[in-house]
């Protein structure tokens, strides 16, 4: 087996697929690393990939492949200083529109679905028997990540390995509020970070993905992190989570610039669930999934969130969207809402089956197109931000295993809630709460 | 002389019971007309109710937004009004087939007035459709934009820009049924020009200090530029 640590594969011009006259042809674990003007993380997250390779010594030949989306605050030139010592490292862009490079302010790498598929055929062109895509957002890395993240495709047979982050409870409001309970009471597995940004995957579950995903869509550029999950979480493969580290994501102020990831993540969730409606009817609870690593990293950044913005935003919208919410919710629903308006701040709680149903509801609304797409998810904002508000009241400072234990009890009254979803998903007409 | 007088008056009595005679059958073709007219609204009336009912028009109507015509409607149904509109159309008809057996060429001329003014009013129906359509759209629009902005004023915004494009829907329907002519115009550039003007107070009131505060930056500006470089 050909070593090729510490190879630079640099291209002056970068190309879009690992180029042809490279002298690497071959490679056992192919990382990607995603970047769009991140210049002041590229070197962290690819110092730390090359470092993490040296666990795998002669036993697997590792390529890092930094796919980047044509940065222009020098992303592509300080990745390039970079000197690796276990692996070789391959630079290579990925197609990005004008229009992308202007989305909104939310720190991400737009249309990452473009990088991971350029990262995915690379793999394939190289032959790899494991693909880890690495975020260059995830702030500092736990010992033996990358081993973690690796082995259990490599060793174990695992198809998917996605993440598990050590951070606050209020960091990633929308993981937590959103996409974890729901995607675990749809498809029964317990992962805790759907949408994490660091995975590891088989070449088994790379072909699969090339030829099921609809990579050409927009919402599935901007998500392609969910829809890798639940096409893993839906397809029979084998799963896994891996300790990976830190990553600290603040939650946006209700405003105009924390409703867009929302409403992405949101329409993302609802068109995976028309999608696989006829697998997540038949799940019933939830189950746990192995974890590799070991948590030797705590998030000492303290989240905040500013409760007072949230609940005002709520009573707001309490106040002038009833005509729209009532076409989405029932009136029991609705009159709880009211009366959660009219409390005082330090009393603002949202119970947790409200909560639930108003998920499921706006879910409803979506499929059934009671309202303009658009439309339904944009009323749902607010009804966020006041959950978000409402959690942040309960679990403000508490350790971390008590907030996961306030999440994990959320997370049941999802699923005792399913029965609720699945007939009137069924029956939209007949069946009446 | 009241030979003469006998004489007049039976002739008068006799135009009169002959032009009674003619016209008579056609009287009566039209009051039978006008019953058996009656008679298939009731039935087809009956049958489209049921038909309506089971597609479950009314709720469809509501889902769709059109919540007005439910309030409009005899018991906030809008199947009932339909069905009520087509029976008193059978019956029109009916009339009509009626009138033309007293009067077959005034029938024939209001009949054709009717057919050639029928396709305005389809498409004016249809502009208010599209108006209405369009406006529940926007006001949607408007109000949970401004919601997810914290405007406190939201659902004025909304029920501003609803009457906006209801106003201007109203206004070309009216216009393609050439009622109302240049005064309907008028009105409605009037109405308009004063939302529109009222708008612009409302925007140009509310930012006048930031305008000074720039317009005063600039002077400052130029004030240093002019200012002669005096050595010590």
């Amino acid at each position: 087996m050909t070593s090729h640590a510490g190879a630079w594969m640099t291209q002056t011009q970068l190309q879009s697929s690992v180029p042809a006259d490279t002298t690497v042809t071959a490679a056992d674990v192919v990382i990607g690393i995603p970047t769009y003007n991140n210049a002041d993380a590229v070197v962290h997250a690819l110092r730390a990939a090359d470092a993490a390779c040296a666990v795998f010594g002669e036993d697997a030949t590792c390529v890092i492949v930094h796919v980047d989306g044509a940065s222009t605050d020098g992303t592509v030139e300080r990745a390039a200083a970079v000197s690796p010592e276990n692996a070789a490292i391959l630079q290579i862009a990925y197609p990005i529109d004008t229009v992308d490079r202007m989305s909104g302010p939310y720190r991400a790498v737009p249309v990452k679905g473009n990088a991971v598929r350029a990262v995915f055929q690379s793999a394939r062109r190289l032959g790899a028997k494991a693909c880890a895509i690495v975020d260059v957002g995830t702030e500092r890395f736990a010992r033996g990540w990358l081993d973690s993240l690796v082995r259990p495709v490599l060793a174990h047979d695992r198809d998917f390995v996605a993440p598990y982050y050590t951070r606050h409870t209020l960091s990633g409001a929308i993981t937590n509020g959103v996409v974890y309970p729901l995607t675990r009471a749809l498809y029964g597995k317990r992962l805790r970070f759907p949408m994490g940004g660091d995975f590891a995957c088989s070449m088994r579950f790379i072909e699969r993905s090339l030829a099921e995903i609809p990579w050409d869509t927009e919402l599935v550029k901007s998500t392609i992190d969910l829809w890798l999950t639940t096409l893993a979480l839906t397809g029979g493969s084998r799963l896994a989570q891996a300790m990976v580290g830190v990553k600290h994501q603040t939650w946006k102020e209700a405003g105009p610039d924390s409703a867009e990831p929302l409403l992405k993540t949101l329409a993302a969730l609802f068109d995976l669930a028309e999608r696989w409606q006829v697998v997540w009817q038949k799940m019933r609870g939830s189950e746990k999934i192995q974890t590799f690593g070991i948590v030797d990293l705590v998030d000492d950044t303290p989240a905040t969130v500013s409760v007072k913005r949230g609940v005002d935003s709520f009573r707001l919208a309490q106040r002038h969207l009833d005509e729209i919410w009532k076409l989405v919710l029932p009136p029991r629903t609705l009159l709880e809402l009211k009366k959660l308006a009219q409390v005082p701040e330090s009393s603002f709680r949202m119970s947790d089956d409200v909560w639930a149903r108003i998920v499921y509801d706006f879910a409803l609304a979506y499929h059934q197109r009671t309202l303009h797409r658009e439309h339904v998810l944009s009323a749902f904002a607010p009804l966020f931000a006041g959950w978000v508000s409402s959690f942040a009241f309960e679990v403000p400072d508490a350790p971390l295993a008590d907030s996961e234990g306030r999440l994990d009890r959320m997370c049941l009254q999802f699923e005792s809630e399913k029965p609720y979803l699945i007939a009137r998903w069924r029956w939209p007409v007949g069946f009446s709460p | 002389m009241w030979e003469q007088v006998n004489d007049a008056l039976r002739q008068s009595a006799s135009r009169l019971l002959t032009g009674i005679a003619s016209v008579l059958p056609g009287v009566v073709a039209l009051v039978v007309a006008v019953l058996v007219a009656a008679l298939l609204g009731w039935v087809i009336r009956l049958l489209l109710l049921r038909m309506l009912r089971g597609v479950r028009f009314d709720e469809r109507l509501e889902h769709l937004g059109f919540s007005v015509l439910a309030e409009m409607s005899p018991s906030r149904s809008p199947a009932l009004l339909l069905t009520r509109v087509v029976f008193w159309l059978v019956v029109l008809l009916g009339f009509l087939v009626g009138f033309a057996a007293i009067d077959p060429v005034r029938t024939g001329v209001l009949l054709g007035a009717v057919f050639g003014y029928l396709p305005n009013v389809v498409v004016a129906v249809l502009l208010l459709v599209v108006g209405a359509l369009v406006a529940r759209f926007l006001g949607r629009s408007v109000l949970i934009g401004a919601v997810n902005l914290q405007i406190e004023s939201a659902k004025l915004l909304s029920i501003g820009v609803k009457w906006m494009v209801m106003v201007l829907a109203t206004a070309m329907a009216l216009t393609h049924l050439s009622i109302g002519g240049p005064v309907l115009t008028l009105a409605f550039g009037i109405l308009f020009g004063g939302i529109v003007l009222a708008m612009s107070l409302a925007v140009g009131l509310g930012s006048k200090d930031m305008v000074r505060k720039g317009w005063e930056r600039r002077e400052r500006r130029e004030e240093q530029a002019e200012t002669p470089y005096q050595p010590l």
